[in-house]
This record gives structure tokens, sequence and C-alpha cells, in this order.
């Protein structure tokens, strides 16, 4: 759709700075740090390891355990419901029925917030994957995007634009067909408005896609 | 994942080569694993890498009641929290016994050290304090975790700066960061907990044990010291030893290093004050932690049995020092013999050996950051594999962990810890005997 996507560069994005660094901790199978901004995330994936008692694994439950860990207190509401969206995001990337009696659990960090802390949650978790070679159906990509309250979208804002925002959504994409696979929205916007946005939102993750490309490029010599 | 499992030959040959007075990564045994110290962009957030064992720590604060005994103080809460997987123990149990046990130390170091000055939170008598929370999270374990925690919590501690209050008609207002300046904790001294694994035999003490060497050795100590050298906080478990001077040498040890470790907190912050003072009051934070130029492998750089780099280092200085000799022994025989350039080329060769930087892992070439000011790689588009081809490749490399995890059973691990317990307790009789009959 885009020709940008087409060659080699990444000249579209337009969001924040993104950066990250792959197998940083030596525990778990794959892991890493991404930050987009400001906003700081470290993901690891652990498994597939045997499934801890009493859990059994049924048909409509995959083993696919998720904890996001906020950097300060006990676990709070918000957390828990980040725990719930990114876990729906990257659970259905993964061929979980391939490991029979075994589960894989993804231990996500917060480090830093500044905005859009879901959509880098889910991109770091994607990474992770990546990193542990778990067989994946393709990769996840997630977006964050708003609507300024003269109509404008913007993709990947930092803080202070999400502040002022009349609407702001995360989006998350597979990486095949850029269906939707996870969608979180506040505040208020026209029918037309929020299909609009997804739309940019979309463009940016085929941006994102090539970004992750480069980034498997660019370790895969190293790993290998 | 399952708990570290390190085979009976593992642990035997450690300990052998602490007899040797050699440590499996090369470092001696007064030294520490290479430490990294990131502020974050927030006040009161510290992340803290010693080697492989990486832990986040955060302060945060409220207004809330003292408590009854103490009116006149704020409070102070330490939670260290280890995730069920970061830690490695499957079973139920131990991990929370290591959590509660960091847990209590830290909070001997910090809190009944008196190193934060409660009263200076008070703000109403009996009415209103700040409690201050300091949240350390575990992110990866292999071993020393409570220097790695400690230090966290106190830099966090000395990072983080509470809101400022006025207070008027006895109504308390808290001011936002933006309209005035926050005030830093009071703190009246820095302690820093020092972890040490004993080897009973010859008294050898090992500063900073990893995962390994921790499960390895004979007794654990841990010395709380701040920078005046005074004792805050002590623990010892494991067997106990004959030495008496153990302990006190280990204290020396502990007060050089938690020296160090204090120097490096303070410069830090000095440094984190200083962009925060061109930035106004931004800082870039935990961005900085990140390093796209390099990756830890999986393949070689994490190997714990290996031969390092100092080892190669030594040996070649020993073989240089003998191939000199030699050159000295033959000029004053015949001078005329020696053929001199092969020795250069011999030095030459050796040189990219010690280059490598220890635990770095390998070298890659930086990676600009991806946005505003990326710059594409090449023309070329490597990209034409199919995903599944990729991953497979990519999966190689880890399928020696799986592989490994896979042929342990747990009959093996219950043989095993059967056998090193057997062959622990042949050890204690062998010792105890000639000392019983002195």
């Amino acid at each position: 759709m885009d020709l940008e996507v087409e060659s080699d560069d990444f000249v579209g994005w337009t969001g924040r700075p993104i950066k990250c660094e792959i197998n940083v901790l030596s525990k778990p199978e794959g892991s890493c740090i991404f930050s987009q901004g400001g906003t700081v995330v470290m993901a690891a994936l652990y498994g597939p390891h045997e499934i801890k008692h009493g859990k059994i694994q049924t048909e409509e439950t995959p083993a696919f355990q998720m904890s996001y860990r906020s950097k300060k207190g006990p676990p709070s509401n918000e957390s828990r419901s980040l725990e719930e969206l990114i876990k729906t995001a990257c659970e259905s990337v993964v061929f979980t029925r391939t490991f029979a009696r075994h589960e894989l659990t993804l231990v996500v960090q917060e480090m830093q917030n500044c905005g859009g802390i879901l959509s880098c949650a889910i991109n770091a978790g994607c990474l992770a994957m990546i990193n542990s070679g778990v067989d994946m159906q393709h990769l996840v990509l997630a977006v964050t995007a708003c609507l300024t309250n003269d109509n404008r979208i913007v993709v990947d804002p930092d803080e202070s634009q999400l502040k002022s925002a009349k609407m702001s959504m995360e989006v998350a994409f597979d990486s095949e067909l850029f269906n939707v696979i996870m969608v979180n929205s506040q505040g208020t916007s026209s029918v037309e408005e929020y299909q609009n946005t997804i739309g940019k939102c979309r463009e940016s993750a085929r941006i994102l896609k090539e970004y992750f490309k480069s980034v498997v490029k660019k370790y895969a010599e190293a790993l290998l | 994942m399952r708990d570290t499992i390190f085979a009976k030959c593992d642990s035997e040959f450690v300990a052998a080569a602490i007899k040797k007075k050699k440590r499996l990564d090369g470092r001696r045994f007064d030294e520490l694993r290479s430490i990294e110290l990131h502020f974050g962009s927030d006040f009161g957030c510290a992340y803290v890498t010693l080697g492989e064992t990486k832990v986040l720590a955060q302060i945060s604060c409220e207004l809330s009641e003292p408590r009854n005994v103490r009116k006149n103080e704020g409070n102070l809460f330490v939670n260290v929290e280890i995730h069920d997987m970061v830690c490695g123990v499957f079973e139920t149990g131990h991990h929370a016994h290591l959590a509660v046990h960091t847990n209590r130390l830290i909070e001997k170091c910090i809190k009944d050290s008196r190193c934060v000055d409660l009263e200076a939170l008070c703000i109403v008598s009996e009415e209103q304090a700040w409690e201050i929370r300091v949240d350390v999270s575990v992110l990866n374990y292999d071993g020393n975790l409570v220097t790695c925690c400690s230090l966290a919590a106190l830099a966090a501690l000395a990072h983080f700066k509470t809101p400022h209050v006025t207070i008027e008609n006895s109504e308390i207002r808290i001011d936002s960061i933006k309209e005035h300046e926050p005030e830093p904790l009071s703190l009246h001294h820095y302690p820093i907990l020092v972890a040490f694994a004993i080897f009973g035999e010859n008294d050898d003490i090992l500063l900073d044990p990893t995962e390994l060497e921790e499960k390895v050795c004979e007794s654990e100590l841990v010395i709380g010291m701040n920078s005046f050298n005074e004792l805050c906080g002590m623990h010892f478990s494991g067997r106990t030893t004959s030495n008496r001077l153990l302990i006190v040498n280990a204290s020396r040890q502990a007060s050089l290093v938690a020296g160090e470790l204090v120097k490096l907190v303070k410069t830090k912050l000095e440094i984190d004050n200083e962009t925060r003072r061109k930035n106004r009051g931004k800082s870039e934070g935990l961005v900085s932690a990140i390093h796209t130029d390099r990756i830890l492998s999986a393949s070689q750089d994490r190997s714990t049995l290996r031969v390092t780099q100092r080892e190669i280092e030594e040996t070649a200085r020993s073989f240089l020092e003998d191939r000199q000799k030699m050159k000295v022994s033959e000029v004053e025989s015949d001078s005329t013999q020696i053929p001199e350039p092969s020795e250069d080329m011999d030095t030459e060769e050796m040189r990219p050996v010690f280059r490598k930087d220890q635990k770095r892992g390998v070298e890659v070439p930086p990676m600009s950051s991806f946005g505003q000011d990326w710059a594409p790689s090449g023309n070329r588009n490597a990209w034409t594999l199919p995903n599944a081809t990729l991953s497979d490749a990519e999966s190689d490399d880890d399928e020696d962990d799986v592989d490994f995890v896979k042929t342990i059973t747990d009959e093996d691990r219950i043989i095993d810890r059967i056998e090193l317990n057997d062959s622990e307790e042949e050890h204690d009789t062998i010792v105890l005997q000639p000392k019983e009959l002195k």
C-alpha cells in the first residue's frame, strides 16, 4: 500500500525514536529492553516449561501466562487490565498447542512510563518472543495514536500530547494481513474519526514491521 | 524454567579451582563484577546491573498518619519483589524464602541502620507524615542479590525527592513539581550490603559470588557497611569456620567495597543532576541503559565454565617470559642465531585475544535509533527469506538450552542431590577428625 514499505528504509516513521536491545537477561529464553521515546519496558519470555500444579491445559485455554509488573507498589487494577490487554495481543501469535502440557510465561516490567506504555509493552513482548525462538504465526505490532482537539491524528504521541488528546487508542496488528488483534481506546470520537485513526495506526505498523525485521537481521548475525 | 541445575562435576570443579585460588570467570577473590547504575527520568528510580544480576528500584511516597508509637516520625517500607520465573525455583516455598530473606536484609541495612532521617518526614506531628515505599524488583538473578538490591535501593533513595508541602491555616497542600522545587530525602549515611561466599577449608573468602559459587560454597556472609566504615548489619549462614579472623578480614574488605560503591552512587547522582540542570529538569533516564552496539549472546559469553581472558593472558605472559629467558640465555651463549622477527609475529598474533572485553558480549556495529535520525543501513534487501526459515535459524542457537533442560529428569536431580549431600558429610568427617585429635 505504501511505497515506503517496499523499500528498505524507515523514513515514514513519524513517532518517537525507538531503541531496543535483545537478549539482555541470562535466565529467560528470550528477553529484550525496548524504548519508544522516554517509555522503557523490559520483556522476558520463559518456557516452554511445565505447567504448575493445579492448572490444566484445555483446548479453550492455551497455556500462556502473562504478568505485567508496574514498578511501584502492589499490583493495581490498572496494571491488571494492562496485563489482560497485553495477553490478548501476544497470546494470539504463538502456536501454544505445539507444546503439550507446557506453558509459556511472558513477564513485562515497566521501567519508565512517558505515555504509550501498552503498545511499547506489546512490541517488547513480541521482540522477546522472536528472541526466544518460539514458533510464531506472525508478529504482533502495536501502535498508539491520539486525536487532538483540532482533529489531527498523532501517531505515537508523547505524554503531554496524550493528556490533552480528545481520544487516544492503542491498536495491535498482525504482520501478515495487518488485521486488528486488539484495540483499547479512551475518550470520544466519531466512528469515522475512529476508523481513520486505526487506518493511520495500520500504516505505522507496516513501518514498524520493517524495524523489527532490521532488528532480527542485525542480531541474527551475532547470535548465529 | 526450573532452578538452574549444576552438575556435581561442575560444583566439584569450582571447589577445586578455588583451592587453586582461581575463579571461573577469571576474577580475583576480592573483585566485583562489572557494575552499571542508571537513574530513571522519574525521581527515585534506579536500575542496577551487577554482572548478570539485574535489579530495578523505585521509591514512592504518600501522606499518611504516623504510627502511634512514634508520632513525630514518618514511615519507611521496603518490598523486594522476585517473580516466580526470575529466580528459577519451581517449587513454591523456597522462592518465597529467598524474597523474604533479601527483604529482611535490605530492611536491616536501610531501615534499622537509620540511614533515612524519619523525623524529617514528619509534616504535622501526630497528624501527617510522609510514608516512603521502596519497591525493588529483581529482573534477573545470577548470585549476590543483596549487594545489587541494596545498591539499587540506596541509589534510588538518594535520587528521590518528595514534593514540597505548604501548610496554610492547618491545611496541608502538596505542591506539584512544576510549582515548587521538590526536596531530596535527608540521608545520614550510605549503607551497602556486601556479600561473600566462604570456602572453609582454606578460609577462602570470595567477594560478589555468582549463582554457582553461592550454591557450592560452605557458608555465606553478608556484611552491611557504610562509607564511614561503620558496621550496619551482618548475616552469616551455613557452616561455621574455625578461623576467627575471617570475619574481621571480610569486614575490612567490605568497607573498601562499600566506599567504592558509595562513590559510584555519588558521581552518578552528580552527572544526573548536571543533565537535569541543562535540560530543565528532564533527563533521558533509562533510555541510556539500552546499548544498541552490543549483544549478550547466549552461545558463548554466558557459558559459566570457560577459559577466561585473564587465564590466556597469564599463560601467554608466562610463555613470553619463558621465551625471553631462553632468548637471554641464547644471547649469552650465541647472539647471532636468534630469528628476531618470528617473536614479533607471535606477540602480534596474541594481541587480539586480550582486546575483547569480558562479559560485555559480542560487539556489533552500533545501530542508530529508529525514528527521526534513522539512517538506512544499505540498499540490499536481505529480508527475502520467509519468516519461517529465519526463526529456524535463530532457534538453532537456543536449542542447546532447551535440550539441556530436557535431558535432566526429576530422578536425576534427586540422585544428584543425595550424592552431593553424602560427599559433603564425608568431607565433614575428614576435616573434623584431625582437629579433634589435636
